[in-house]
């Protein structure tokens, strides 16, 4: 082929080869990271069943599906946008005002409203409001995700404390507040909000074309652009997306607490962020999903829970999930490669 | 285009913030220099202990001041001790001739050391509620006038007597407690009115005990897990405060044990009330925000006009504990006329009022 | 123009980017059952007249048929429409997607049902797309990432026969742009077996190739590019590399452009010194040695190992084999900062991105490099500071309005001009210069030239990746030639004999 010589192997073969070896061995990393969330998720499993008195008893599995309801509903929602690259802190401030909401719209003791059902929907559909206008900000404004969502925290957060004024609202529709009383065996109404609302993002994501476009445009958004995809449009959506899901979140939140006191939402978004990175999906985007994020809420609930349980420091606490923290966000980074929050 | 459109997101954001972190911001009418400049640092107003704290103020200082005569911001830190600081230097910054008082909560103690200096450099006279700093004490500077707190050991240690007390075989029984944030003076306290509670009834057994940074999700979240590990061995529940308190309650309300299992909080917030009433709360101790903001003040103020004077008080006068009350079903109908249904009416001449003891000055940390 | 076996035919095609022009005047047509070899040097045009006709570009001016009607397209999907589809140079498949998902990306719609897509269909229809080429190995529910490289591209081909392919069997138009380069001989053959076929089957194919024993043996007609312009249309058996060769090489500038009596003889020092050094994957094998007052200039398409040997030497990627030794001492950098330690400072080749802070002013940028040498105690002494940036001004004829002036709002020749003072007042003894005159006037090119001699003649070494191989002869002592990952000649390139173009390029093909 090459007139480089006859009989001996040529020069394009032996770069080639080399090449295809360098391919298969990143390869290989890659699914090893894959793998490294549901090894950890095994063995902080053994650690607790062997030194946490308590762990291992009917009455904490419940604990654990209870605890890892909330957060996973808020996690599911927010994979998307980090999927697509981009990332949502304005879970706090969205979580709070979706909870503030519900609270003064249905049955409580300050507003005259009693919109039941109907009170819960504008809610969740405000939350997918700011969502939206956070995904509009941002990719029309070209403005980094992470700011327009943190300016969208405060905003919402201010909203919420001046729609109540001093005092949160209590809820009193007993409806609404079945939400998290109700239990059916075993477990209350919103672990039952959060299994369905995760199978139905699996479905976004695995059986809609729009989920792949969605992976599509966090690996190679020009690629996804040239291809037809209004790129555009899907960020927003995914932004409303998670709007959405944090919204019922934050509802759920508010029904547990029995008032729509904005402090259901503060603080959430460490937890839930936290919980797509262990997971594996990387927050450069276009790798992972919210099957990885399920992986990462129940490491994050058990190592809360366990810890309780084995009675650790407090300090102790906090140090050992920044540490895991770390390590995740660590392995699911290739090297190399620069990272643009979108 | 893009940049208008920052512009805009940044200045919703500064507006949203300075809404809600200035939501008490009391003014009667415009302009004037020479409005009296009132600054409350505190956590936030998400929590109704707070807003009590400056209802108590505006209580205060329309009465001695005047409505219109000043100019009150409420700054939250949110939990951060560098946003305290930041705020208590733009309070400081906005005040002309000294014609301010400051009210500070400090998130931690050491914050109250900082502000000494700068309120000192600025000739503001100030006080602190709750926490002081390490070897900072009021009568060593000229413009710190006092520090109070609300008796948080003895009100811990009563309330938890009351819980004690209330079990089926009273003096017997399990609990686990909620602290609120291990360096926090108030948290620390408390905890120790507890202990000294435990150690007189030799038949209450501390189960456990874990801080919940004064977040009531993390109280719910404890509370859950206990109730597995321990299940219903769980008498009582000593809480830090009356925000985790509530979330306590409902947790396990949502368990079906709410009333079972005993609960008590601190503080003494309006939206405790009607779980004490329902039985779902046992107890809490009124710290009597109204008390602690409107006299705080009140010294402040005192000292500004030359009403006192500090040179000649003597040290042990500007450390005080503040009078509050035990809120149970058996209190709250006095409770409840007293401070929810009117608002208390202060004499905030006789600074001596407030005092329910001094503070040992020998003993300081 | 009008022929019923023309498929594509383009007239008076030219594309101007500002003012630099890629294109000027292009015609020429391909015909069904007809394939097409395009080459040309590097920056020729090649990649961007098929830019237009896949509609990732629209031509300045000019106009293109498809089937004798004409043809606009103003995106890929325009284009597959039309029955035009393209193989990238760069890989165009979603890795974390499967080859279905691939297939059809952006054309779901007809396996959609309520919202859901129904993959098993779409596996379905692609299996029999994948039979077709004869590619039974590759499974449609695969992910791209788990196959490799090379069938990829097989994939690549079947995507865009797919999408390009017309219900009417009138042909497509296949656009491959390199789809060799990362190929085994063996699957070189097997993809030469389906461009024969797909030109069987009354398709047109364009292949872009830099290796001419390649276009040879596929080619019906070679299209030759130089300079933007369409030069040559080969046709016939009697086609040599040769011929081609001549077609490509332009008259070559004058030696007093490249400042060539200027040129410095390599003094003694030993700068760097590379033995068998290889990069696994990139290039392999690797010697040769940079003296001081030395200029060393890489050429090679892209591709050959030239940017990766580069990005070793300057610290962006780490050699995996072999010896590197920097004045006598062995080095492995781990990062370009490593590099800079060593003395070799680099102007990289994207200048706005990587070669300097557009907001920041002159001074700043200058001295960011040399910040030890302008400051006493640790504190940046202002004077110095200006001082240096006013000489550098004066030395090196920076038209600008003073050392405070922004970098951003100089013209693309200053700016560089700029690189080259922070570069040089870094006390480095080696610089990589990648492409350095790229997107600079021609004025400005040969104060850069000068510039580059100056730097030789203080004792500094060179290396070089010219914008041009007229450039590279015309700079350097020597040319390392590149291909496909190796070495194949170091040239000599001393003042006196300065090689012609021919006698490098037949080394790179």
């Amino acid at each position: 082929m090459s007139d480089a010589n006859v009989g001996t192997i040529a020069h394009n073969d032996i770069i080639a080869e080399e090449f295809q070896t360098h391919i298969r061995n990143l390869d290989r990393r890659n699914r090893m990271m894959q793998v490294a969330p549901i090894i950890v998720l095994v063995v902080i499993f053994i650690i607790f069943a062997i030194g946490a008195p308590g762990f291992i008893s009917v009455k904490n599995f419940f604990n654990l599906l209870n605890q890892m309801s909330i957060p996973l509903i808020v996690a599911t929602g927010i994979t998307f946008v980090v999927l697509i690259g981009s990332i949502d802190l304005s879970v706090d401030g969205v979580m709070g005002l979706s909870g503030a909401m519900a609270g003064l719209l249905v049955l409580n003791d300050k507003t005259p409203f009693n919109l039941g059902f109907f009170g819960v929907i504008i809610a969740v559909l405000i939350a997918g409001l700011c969502g939206f206008v956070t995904g509009l900000i941002s990719v029309k404004g070209k403005i980094p995700s992470f700011m327009v969502s943190f300016a969208m925290s405060s905003i919402t957060y201010g909203f919420a404390m001046l729609s109540y004024g001093a005092l949160p609202p209590i809820i009193n529709d007993t409806s609404v507040r079945a939400i998290a009383l109700t239990k059916i065996g075993n477990l209350p109404i919103f672990f039952y909000i959060a299994v369905v609302l995760f199978v139905v993002a699996l479905i976004v994501q695995d059986k809609t074309a729009t989920g792949k476009h969605i992976y599509a445009i966090g690996e190679n958004e020009s690629l996804a652009k040239i291809s037809g995809v209004n790129v555009d449009k899907v960020k927003i959506a995914v932004f409303a997306l998670a709007g959405l899901f944090v919204g019922v979140g934050g509802i759920c939140g508010a029904a547990q607490l029995g008032r729509g006191d904005v402090s259901v939402g503060t603080g959430m978004v460490f937890p839930a962020l936290a919980a797509v990175v262990v997971g594996g999906t990387s927050l450069a985007g276009g790798k992972g999903g919210v099957q990885r994020t399920l992986i990462g809420v129940l490491i994050i609930t058990i190592l809360n829970n366990g810890l309780v349980l084995i009675g650790a420091n407090a300090y102790f606490k906090d140090g050992i999930v920044g540490i895991i923290l770390i390590i995740a966000v660590v392995t699911t980074i290739s090297r190399n490669s620069k990272m643009v929050a979108k | 285009m893009k940049k208008v459109l920052v512009a805009l997101l940044v200045l919703a954001m500064l507006t949203t913030i300075a809404l809600s972190g200035c939501s008490g911001k009391a003014d009667g009418s415009s302009g004037g220099d020479d409005k009296l400049q009132v600054g409350i640092l505190i956590r936030d107003l998400a929590n109704p202990y707070y807003v009590q704290i400056q209802e108590g103020a505006e209580l205060f200082l329309n009465k001695v001041v005047g409505d219109g005569k000043y100019s009150l911001t409420v700054y939250e830190s949110g939990g951060s001790d560098e946003k305290q600081i930041n705020d208590a230097k733009a309070f400081i910054a906005s005040v002309k001739n000294g014609n301010g008082l400051l009210y500070v909560d400090p998130n931690n103690a050491p914050n109250a050391a900082v502000i000494a200096d700068l309120a000192e450099d600025a000739g503001i006279y100030w006080n602190t509620t709750w926490s002081y700093a390490d070897g900072v004490y009021p009568f060593d500077y000229e413009y710190y006038v006092l520090h109070e707190t609300a008796d948080n050991e003895v009100g811990a240690y009563e309330t938890a007597k009351v819980m004690f007390d209330s079990f089926e075989t009273p003096g017997k029984g399990k609990i686990v407690a909620v602290q609120g944030m291990l360096s926090n003076d108030a948290s620390i306290d408390r905890e120790k009115g507890w202990r000294k509670a435990l150690e007189e009834y030799p038949d209450v057994e501390l189960l456990d005990i874990q801080p919940s940074d004064w977040d009531a999700k993390e109280g719910l979240k404890l509370i859950q897990t206990w109730l597995s590990k321990y299940g219903e061995d769980i008498d009582g529940v000593l809480v830090c405060n009356d925000g985790v308190a509530v979330a306590v309650a409902e947790g396990l309300r949502a368990e079906g044990l709410n009333g079972k299992i005993k609960v008590t909080g601190f503080d003494g917030t309006d939206d405790i009330l009607p779980l004490i009433e329902s039985g779902d709360v046992l107890a809490t101790f009124g710290s009597n925000a109204y008390i602690q903001a409107g006299y705080g003040l009140a010294y402040d103020y005192a000292a500004l006009n030359g009403e006192i004077d500090l040179d000649k008080m003597p040290p042990e006068e500007r450390m005080i504990n503040t009078k509050g009350v035990i809120i149970s079903t058996d209190t709250l109908a006095e409770y409840r006329k007293e401070f929810v249904e009117n608002k208390p009416d202060y004499d905030y001449d006789d600074l001596e009022f407030p005092v329910s003891s001094y503070i040992d000055i020998d003993n300081l940390h | 123009m009008s022929d019923t076996n023309t498929l594509f035919a383009c007239k008076g095609i030219s594309k101007e980017y500002g003012n630099t022009k890629a294109l000027q005047d292009i015609s020429f047509s391909v015909n069904k059952g007809e394939i097409v070899g395009l080459v040309g040097e590097n920056g020729a045009g090649k990649s961007t007249l098929m830019k237009i006709m896949q509609g990732v570009e629209t031509p300045t001016t000019g106009e293109m048929t498809m089937r004798g009607e004409a043809y606009y397209p103003k995106n890929p999907k325009d284009a597959n429409r039309s029955g035009v589809g393209m193989v990238f140079q760069e890989q165009s498949l979603l890795t974390n997607l499967t080859v279905a998902q691939n297939m059809f990306f952006g054309e779901e719609d007809a396996f959609k049902k309520f919202g859901i897509v129904n993959w098993r269909k779409m596996n379905e229809v692609t299996r029999s797309i994948l039979d077709a080429l004869s590619l039974e190995d590759i499974d449609g529910n695969q992910k791209v990432s788990s196959i490799q490289f090379s069938r990829r591209q097989m994939v690549e081909i079947a995507k865009v026969l797919n999408r390009a392919s017309q219900t009417d069997a009138s042909g497509s138009l296949i656009l491959l742009d390199e789809p060799t380069s990362v190929l085994s001989s063996e699957e070189i053959e097997i993809l030469f077996g389906k461009v024969q076929k797909l030109k069987a089957d009354g398709n047109g194919v364009v292949f872009i190739s830099h290796r001419l024993d390649e276009i040879m043996e596929i080619a019906d007609k070679v299209v030759v590019f130089k300079d933007g312009h369409c030069v040559a249309e080969l046709v016939g058996d009697d086609i040599n590399e040769e011929m081609i060769f001549q077609k490509m090489i332009g008259k070559g500038t004058s030696s007093e452009f490249y400042k060539v009596h200027k040129q410095t003889e390599p003094g003694d020092e030993i700068l760097i010194d590379a033995q068998g050094l290889s990069m696994f994957g990139y290039f392999k094998d690797v010697d040769f040695t940079l003296r001081s007052g030395e200029v060393v200039g890489i050429y090679g398409v892209v591709g050959s190992g030239k940017e990766n040997l580069c990005g070793v030497l300057s610290g962006d990627e780490k050699h995996t084999e072999g010896h590197l030794k920097v004045k006598g001492k062995t080095v492995q950098f781990s990062s370009p900062h490593k590099s800079l330690k060593a003395g070799i400072s680099c102007v990289p080749t994207e200048r706005r991105v990587e070669g300097q802070v557009g907001i920041a002013s002159i001074r700043e940028n200058i001295s960011y490099s040399c910040m030890h040498a302008l400051t006493k105690m640790g504190l940046l002494s202002s004077k110095k500071d200006k001082s240096l940036t006013d000489q550098w001004i004066k030395d090196l004829r920076i038209k600008c309005e003073g050392g405070e002036q922004a970098v951003e709002n100089l013209s693309g020749g200053n700016a560089q001009k700029v690189v080259f003072a922070r570069v040089l007042s870094s006390d480095s003894d080696v610089i990589i210069l990648n492409h350095p005159t790229r997107g600079v006037d021609v004025g400005a090119k040969e104060e850069i030239y000068d510039i580059i001699r100056d730097a030789t003649a203080r004792g500094m070494g060179v290396i070089l990746q010219g914008d041009t191989l007229d450039e590279c002869i015309g700079l350097s002592n020597k040319i390392l030639v590149m291909k496909d990952g190796f070495v194949t000649k170091i040239v000599e390139a001393a003042a006196s004999a300065k090689p012609k173009q021919i006698d490098v390029m037949q080394h790179m093909m």
